[in-house]
């Protein structure tokens, strides 16, 4: 974030502000304390003035200094230590400037005398200012986070049937349904095993809410069940390898996000080929993150119809909603293998 | 009376043939799991009914039969597709929706038979299915066929069509390609934007376009990339004025 007084046109709140004391802390130097009213001003310029920059630079000290209980100690230490340099710079180099400006006698001693009364008004806009920076980045994180709340809110409502409709394919489903009525002639436990199958797979999809979070092992369960389905229905063709540590079965991710790339790849692959197709699927643990990547052989020389590309969008949009990061989702097409790798970290930043 | 079944599918095939036992008459003479097989069937056996599935694998049903001269008569069949299912209600083709009855499927094959009987030619009816087809979906590649070989074609590597009384002439990176149809049809389902029509018989790839030239009074040339001149006419060259923008 940028400094919130230096950005757009802030700074002249700010300064106006920092007149403003000027002016009242002049009045009462020639008020209440028998300063000519030219020394008054130059008094009051200059000691304000300086807190004024300094007070530009606490931000630094507020900004870079996350809030968090177990660093409490930490922070009184640091504000404590920044309050007291500035104070003693401030209070210093106001000395320096006004002492050659003013040769009066009465004014050297009344500065002397003064000292501790800056010094505690230093104090007192030191912690004014903190707090201003403090108010403005609790504000602005409240701004992002409820943004960020009712984008995923929109997003969720308005792509619920959306997602439903990409992740399970309509052709899956009445495809599957033929090669039932198939089966029921030809081979009618097949059949009956079918049915099971495709009543699970449909149980577990339809069943789930959108924002459900699932273990890694119920999500993968269904994916084979798909696959399974998808093998009744181009046999051979369809080759699985799976290689899942044991250590990430209970790991989270977010319900049904695997769907679409195991959709992407029966349809690039089995879809638009001719051949036998391996789809690969790995997951593993990588420090805070659970990487699971989905790969597929296909033809790069495929002059493929157009997909609407939702698939990948989707995933990646859910993905940057749900955890507040980008980049979560890597693509890479090599030696006709097309790669899709998600990592999801493992501990919410909102829950 | 032979018949090709053609579709991905194994177990779909399954259940044609298995339907296909009550119709002493038909004889399942070949299956094909993708287009490409279907083709060579058909030049191979010439068949007076084909099944056909519409999505499979390279090449879809309709790519399939753009290829072949006199088509036999069709039985399509579909899972989802609305723009298939579309294109069959406007033009009154019979065609199955997975999963379909065993009686619907009869009736298809009963109307087939019939047509079959009547020595009725079904170019018409294709014709229509494929120009109503380009109205609703536009096209992303074509298909076409050089004596045994098939090709497919990404739209962006066309430079032109031109049309040549029947057939349009299609240039492109790959070389020049005769394909049977309609300049209209294509004109229309043509991505507007991409492509323009710039002459009663010339639709050109607007980015594979060198520049314009002024000729006559009103009249245009138009200079390709690889140096082909094109003729543009009037109204020709106000679509072309709309498109580029200038």
């Amino acid at each position: 974030m940028q400094h919130p007084f230096l950005k757009n046109r802030n700074f002249i709140p700010y300064i106006t502000t920092w007149v403003m004391i000027a002016a009242v802390f002049g009045f009462a130097l020639y008020n209440f304390y028998g300063l000519t009213w030219q020394t008054a001003l130059i008094d009051s310029l200059v000691f304000n003035a300086l807190f004024m920059g300094l007070g530009l630079a606490y931000w630094f000290n507020v900004r870079y200094s996350t809030f968090d209980k177990s660093q409490l100690i930490n922070q009184v230490i640091s504000h404590l230590a920044a309050a007291a340099i500035s104070i003693l710079v401030g209070v210093f180099l106001f000395k320096m400037i006004v002492t050659p400006m003013v040769q009066e006698e009465y004014y050297e001693t009344f500065v002397k005398d003064s000292m501790p009364l800056r010094g505690a008004l230093g104090v007192l806009y030191y912690a004014i200012v903190v707090l201003i920076y403090y108010l403005i980045l609790y504000y602005d994180d409240l701004n992002t986070k409820s943004q960020r709340q009712a984008q995923l809110e929109t997003m969720l409502k308005s792509s619920e049937l959306e997602m439903l409709k990409s992740q399970i394919n309509p052709h899956f489903i009445f495809n599957s349904l033929n090669s039932i009525s198939s089966l029921t002639m030809i081979a009618p436990n097949r059949a009956r095993e079918m049915v099971v199958k495709l009543s699970d797979f449909l149980r577990y999809s339809l069943g789930k809410e959108n924002d459900q979070m699932n273990s890694v092992e119920d999500e993968i369960n269904n994916i084979m069940l798909y696959l399974d389905i998808e093998r009744v229905r181009f046999g051979d063709r369809l080759k699985v390898e799976k290689e899942v540590a044991e250590d990430v079965k209970d790991q989270k991710l977010p319900n049904l996000i695997l769907q679409p790339l195991f959709e992407n790849a029966i349809k690039h692959g089995i879809y638009e080929s001719l051949e036998e197709i391996t789809i690969q699927l790995k997951a593993w643990k990588d420090g805070n993150l659970l990487k699971v990547q989905v790969s597929n052989e296909y033809d790069p020389n495929a002059v493929s119809r157009k997909g609407k590309g939702i698939g990948l969008k989707n995933v990646r949009e859910r993905l940057s909603l749900i955890y507040g990061v980008n980049q979560l989702v890597e693509v890479s097409k090599r030696d006709g293998i097309f790669t899709v790798r998600l990592d999801i970290p493992q501990t919410i930043a909102d829950s | 009376m032979k018949a090709i079944i053609i579709d991905d599918e194994n177990l779909a095939r399954e259940l044609i043939k298995a339907y296909l036992k009550k119709f002493d008459q038909v004889e399942v003479i070949a299956e094909c799991s993708d287009g490409f097989q279907g083709l060579k069937a058909i030049q191979q056996h010439n068949p007076d009914l084909i099944f056909l599935d519409i999505q499979m694998p390279k090449i879809t049903g309709f790519e399939m039969l753009e290829l072949i001269e006199n088509p036999p008569v069709v039985i399509f069949s579909t899972a989802f597709d609305q723009y298939a299912i579309k294109a069959f209600e406007l033009n009154a083709t019979d065609y199955l929706l997975k999963p379909y009855s065993e009686a619907r499927f009869e009736e298809a094959v009963k109307k087939a038979i019939a047509k079959i009987g009547q020595k009725e030619s079904n170019q018409k009816e294709l014709e229509g299915l494929k120009e109503t087809r380009s109205e609703q979906e536009s096209l992303d590649r074509i298909v076409v066929k050089t004596g045994n070989k098939i090709q497919i074609l990404a739209l962006n590597q066309v430079h032109h069509f031109e049309a040549q009384d029947d057939y349009v002439a299609i240039h492109s990176d790959q070389g020049k390609f005769l394909k049977l149809m309609r300049m209209k049809a294509l004109g229309n389902g043509l991505p507007t934007g991409d492509f323009v029509r710039i002459h009663r018989s010339h639709i050109v790839n607007v980015k594979h376009i060198e520049k314009l030239e002024l000729y006559e009074k009103d009249s245009y040339i138009l200079y390709l990339k690889n140096g082909q001149q094109l003729p543009v006419s009037r109204s020709g060259h106000g679509r072309l004025k709309e498109v580029l923008r200038y």
